[in-house]
């Protein structure tokens, strides 16, 4: 049985410490932004709170929400490289829907948080624990 | 039948002096653990074979650990296995370093599932990527003596050593994707790199090897640019040639030319690790599509000309900006080179891997 989505990306966000300045950088991008997870009806919120980057299951019930709405096997291959970002939303494996300024900011702290994980001892594994439990 | 110039690189008496230099030129620098001051500790073993129908291309490296990677002085040691039949499978593995073993003045040394070692005559190589379908298992006996190691200058304060031997023989299989090629005797090229420098910094390295298509062919050369890190300010040139197991001529910095030329496009290569492509979406970026290098010296001339067919990307977070990444582009060409060189005429037709660094 696969492990929570919401396990796996508490792992992530746990490992980015390892990397001060992204996991600061993925803080200080985000702000108020919340986003809102909903992949394959798994629904888990990302948001700050102080300097934690905070994780709940469930949508949002207000604020600046970047909604994003795909797959495990979507994300897994984008950020494995078989699948390009513009190829996910023109073929609308991947959604997006988010006021311009809380898309460009989630853009910003996506970048800070891959940066620290190329730099972060064992996030492929933890990449691969996302299709292959 | 065998080439004379092969018959006598596989003799007891050249053997015996290949394995010795190995011994004594291809071990290890550093260690698990440094001991010194300055940081930035950077070493890699370097292996390409070169065929008809697969490319494969092997590194095992050790970077000192940056801050939130391990202690200071600690290293991170990573295996890379690529293999190209023809499209690009593999990967860069990070291992820990409680599942490696090497040592500083030896040559063999274990990384996860990647192994490297010498048994007297020949390197044995054994690697399996842990999350993708691809391996090698191959003995790689050197038949060329290697250069005397270069000091190659990537910024005013740091040199990088670089030992080359440029043609070896490399035997057994090559797994990738379901496919297993069994080869013998074919074309490898080995190099061996050590030195204190900053991914990010202000270099970038552009070098290459060409090998003959026919193996009776004695001729085999490398050549090599250090430049800041927009190309613009050549810091060292060299081409380096040998004819059999020997080396023949060296030409160094105003001896040479290096014009590149047009621009290769390859729509979304392999870029390793994976998850790197979404930080370099622009993919393979200011490679040329031609290259052209030429030396002349003493009634010497030699003019190889390089078409490059095939990309693939080796990304590195730097060290120097936390959002900022350098790409070692991995390409296969084809070269072809005509001269005259030390009273003989130069002339080889094959196969090529050149390697651009861009920031």
């Amino acid at each position: 049985m696969a492990e929570p989505l919401i396990d796996l990306l508490q792992e992530a966000f746990d490992r980015l410490r390892a990397q001060p300045i992204h996991h600061r950088g993925v803080i200080d991008a985000l702000g108020p932004v919340r986003i809102a997870l909903d992949i394959a009806q798994e629904r888990v919120t990302i948001q700050t709170a102080g300097s934690r980057i905070a994780l709940r299951e469930g949508a949002p019930s207000d604020g600046t929400v970047v909604e994003v709405r795909s797959t495990r096997h979507t994300l897994h291959a984008l950020a494995d490289g078989d699948l390009h970002l513009v190829d996910a939303l023109d073929d609308c494996s991947l959604h997006l829907r988010a006021p311009p300024d809380a898309l460009d900011a989630a853009r910003d702290a996506m970048s800070w948080f891959l940066h620290g994980a190329v730099r972060t001892e064992g996030f492929e594994e933890l990449l691969h624990r996302l299709v292959d439990p | 039948m065998t080439a004379p110039w092969l018959r006598e690189a596989l003799g007891q008496r050249e053997q015996a002096t290949l394995a010795k230099a190995v011994v004594q030129t291809d071990f290890l620098r550093g260690g698990p653990r440094l001991e010194h001051e300055r940081g930035g500790w950077k070493e890699w073993t370097h292996f390409v074979v070169v065929t008809r129908d697969v490319r494969v291309i092997i590194n095992w490296s050790f970077t000192e650990a940056q801050p939130g990677e391990g202690p200071p002085g600690s290293m991170v040691p990573r295996a890379t296995l690529l293999v190209g039949d023809p499209s690009w499978d593999g990967d860069v593995e990070r291992v820990p370093l409680s599942d490696a073993e090497w040592a500083a003045g030896r040559v063999p040394l274990r990384l996860g599932d990647h192994a490297l070692d010498w048994d007297g005559t020949a390197w044995r190589i054994r690697m399996r990527c842990a999350l993708r379908d691809v391996s090698v298992d191959l003995r790689v006996v050197p038949v060329t003596r290697p250069s005397a190691t270069s000091r190659l200058p990537f910024s005013a304060a740091d040199r990088v050593q670089w030992l080359v031997f440029p043609r070896c023989v490399a035997s057994g299989t090559v797994h990738s994707g379901g496919r297993t090629h069994r080869l013998q005797g074919a074309a490898c090229y080995h190099d061996h790199n050590w030195g204190r420098f900053a991914w990010g910094g202000d270099f970038a390295w552009e070098w290459g090897f060409a090998v003959p298509d026919d193996p009776d062919n004695p001729w085999s050369l490398v050549f090599s640019r250090v430049s800041d890190r927009h190309l613009a300010r050549t810091r060292s040139l060299g081409l380096f040639l040998w004819r059999g197991s020997r080396y023949h001529q060296l030409f160094l910095e105003s001896q040479v030319t290096y014009a590149p030329a047009g621009e290769t496009r390859v729509a979304r290569p392999l870029c390793v690790p994976r998850v790197t492509r979404l930080l370099r979406p622009g993919g393979a970026l200011g490679i040329p599509r031609t290259l052209t290098v030429t030396a002349r010296g003493k009634g010497d001339h030699l003019v190889c000309e390089a078409t490059i067919e095939d990309v693939l990307s080796v990304v590195i977070p730097s060290e120097t900006d936390p959002r900022g990444t350098q790409a070692i582009h991995e390409c296969d060409a084809r070269m072809r080179v005509e001269g005259r060189v030390g009273g003989e005429d130069v002339s080889l037709t094959g196969p090529a891997v050149l390697e651009f660094v861009r920031g």
